[in-house]
């Protein structure tokens, strides 16, 4: 549909073609009023209930969590001063406009979404993962959640490869247009985090004055930021932390502990009108909608740190080494013997480990 | 041309558009949404749908605070079935007969910070491992505490002073420039259990105190 300026004078002798006439109606006739309600759903305002809204201003979608707790700590983002609103201003002072400031959720901050903030789901999302191999595969979409699709959100792209050296057999939902215009839809998550120690596992190889081989694993602690608040921050995809750890995952590697623990607080989802062309960019004729994870403020603790002062090495030492030829006893032996130094390396890992938890109050 | 309806200001190829291009500017002038606090517009190819968001109330929950005249007064909840007092007074507001006396309420008072709390004290007796809430009047109270010792909170729980836990269940926020009250966030919206735990090396050697909703 052509822009078009209602208030421009028009001379007369311009021609105005009808498409673009009745297109200028279109326009109009979106914006008419329809329906007036009241929304009954929010009787209660509940901590981190979150919302959305169009920032006109600076043509950017923003959102707002109402106020949350963890340890009696209001949770905090980080924003520009321009972004802050005037009640953090006047607290924090003119002084300090350069810089980038931790607002408290009590201060009502409006929270801007940066466009990489927003994942695309449906006929314009791209493949998370890719299953299969060279000569048969498929790529795999987020799938549209049944309440968007009945709102008529696009489904999301097929697409199946079966020969090798033709990358596409079958596509569908990316290039059908149909009767029916989909709608396009964005998510995006925000997070909470609590920063807290992560338990790292060093490991190196060397080699002994005898000959002999011997790994040493270095057990520390790091952290990545000595922020105690909690804050939020917005991803495009939350993943939820995995399985626990256990000692054979940290040892080979697999494991790595992450320095915070995060929980999911909501998923801010835009629809598009109808037709609206893919890849594009939210604008002021989305429309929002808030799904909650959480309802209740919190209290967070992590196991505490045991760093003992006497830390030299746990000698773990193998027996005589194996040569050709060994019985099937003295393996069997050696075999025990791993299992008890595993048992040991276990215990001490579990019981240094760093874990958090949450709980509401 | 006044246009009476949608209809009427369409147009069909072939005719003269200035005429209905008086009447469309004339029909959109008269036809304007000004969305005002609480209110949420959305538009849908057929119109624009406007929601307004009614002001919350409230659902009348265990220590609920709320701020009137430089007090605060709590709803009634309790601490491991233990209703705290203000001052003496039970939050219930009745006596030991079960007679009403009066709801009672704090005085706050600017905290030379832009934040305060209000919180539930807890004291406890006995020894070693073993420590329960006091049996006593003063065993559980509600007060108003200007700022919540950095350390007791930094881990989870709350660590203890001499017998003595702490617990927020509200935090009132304050203008430094007028030192007004502002706003008083809702923290506990549950009756409470307690638990007090001995120091150990698992709390670096800390006493504390775990609240969690009952």
């Amino acid at each position: 549909m052509q822009t078009i300026n209602p208030a421009a004078a028009i001379p007369d002798n311009l021609p105005i073609y009808h498409d673009a006439w009745n297109g200028l109606v279109d326009e109009f006739r979106r914006n008419r009023p329809l329906t007036a309600k009241r929304r009954n759903s929010a009787l209660w305002q509940h901590p981190w209930k979150a919302s959305a809204s169009y920032d006109a201003e600076n043509k950017r979608w923003t959102y707002q969590i109402l106020p949350g707790f963890v340890n009696g700590d209001s949770a905090e983002i980080t924003l520009d001063w321009e972004d802050i609103p005037q009640v953090s201003k006047n607290r924090i002072g003119e002084s300090e406009k350069s810089s980038r400031h931790e607002i408290p959720l009590t201060e009502r901050p409006q929270i801007p979404i940066t466009p990489n903030h927003f994942r695309r789901i449906g006929i314009d999302s791209s493949p998370f993962k890719v299953e299969g191999d060279q000569s048969q595969g498929r790529f795999s979409f987020e799938s549209v959640p049944n309440f968007f699709r009945d709102k008529g959100v696009g489904e999301q792209p097929v697409i199946e490869y079966t020969e090798s050296g033709r990358p596409v057999t079958q596509i569908s939902g990316v290039l059908d247009g149909g009767e029916d215009e989909p709608r396009l839809l964005r998510a995006t998550e925000v997070i909470l985090t609590k920063e807290r120690p992560a338990l790292t596992v060093d490991t190196s190889v060397s080699s002994g004055i005898d000959g002999t081989g011997f790994t040493n694993y270095n057990v520390r602690y790091s952290t990545r930021n000595p922020r105690s608040t909690p804050y939020l921050s917005t991803r495009s995809s939350f993943i939820p932390r995995s399985s626990p750890m256990t000692a054979e995952m940290v040892l080979s590697g697999v494991f790595e502990d992450l320095p915070f623990d995060d929980l999911h607080v909501a998923t801010i989802y835009l629809v598009s009108l109808p037709g609206q062309k893919p890849n594009s960019i939210p604008d002021e004729t989305w429309t929002p909608y808030c799904q909650n994870h959480l309802y209740w403020n919190l209290q967070y603790e992590h196991t505490r740190l045991q760093v003992s002062e006497d830390s030299g090495p746990i000698g773990l030492g193998l027996g005589s080494g194996l040569a050709g030829g060994v019985a099937t006893l003295n393996i069997n032996l050696e075999l025990s013997n791993l299992n008890e130094r595993l048992n040991i390396i276990e215990e001490f890992l579990l019981n240094n480990r760093v874990e958090g938890r949450y709980w509401t109050t | 041309m006044n246009a009476k309806s949608i209809r009427d200001l369409r147009a069909r190829k072939g005719e003269k558009i200035l005429p209905k291009w008086q009447a469309l500017l004339e029909y959109i002038a008269s036809t304007r949404i000004v969305v005002g606090d609480g209110m949420q517009v959305t538009q849908t190819p057929d119109g624009t749908l406007v929601t307004a968001d009614i002001p919350f109330r409230p659902f009348p929950h265990p220590f609920r605070c709320t701020h009137s005249g430089g007090k605060v007064t709590v709803s009634p909840g309790t601490v491991n079935g233990v209703m705290p007092r203000i001052d003496g007074v039970p939050l219930d507001g009745r006596d030991e007969e079960g007679r009403k006396v009066d709801f009672p309420s704090l005085d706050v008072e600017f905290p030379d910070e832009w934040k305060s709390y209000v919180v539930v004290v807890v004291k406890v007796e006995g020894e070693g491992l073993r420590k329960a809430i006091q049996d006593n009047e003063d065993s559980v109270q509600v007060r108003h505490a200007t700022d919540l010792n950095p350390y007791i909170f930094l881990e989870g729980g709350s660590t203890d002073e001499r017998g003595v836990g702490v617990h927020p269940i509200a935090q009132l926020r304050w203008d430094k420039q007028t030192k007004q009250f502002v706003d008083i966030f809702q923290m506990s919206h549950f009756n409470l259990g307690h638990r007090y735990t001995a120091a150990s090396p698992q709390s670096g050697g800390f006493s504390k105190h775990f609240f969690w909703s009952a």
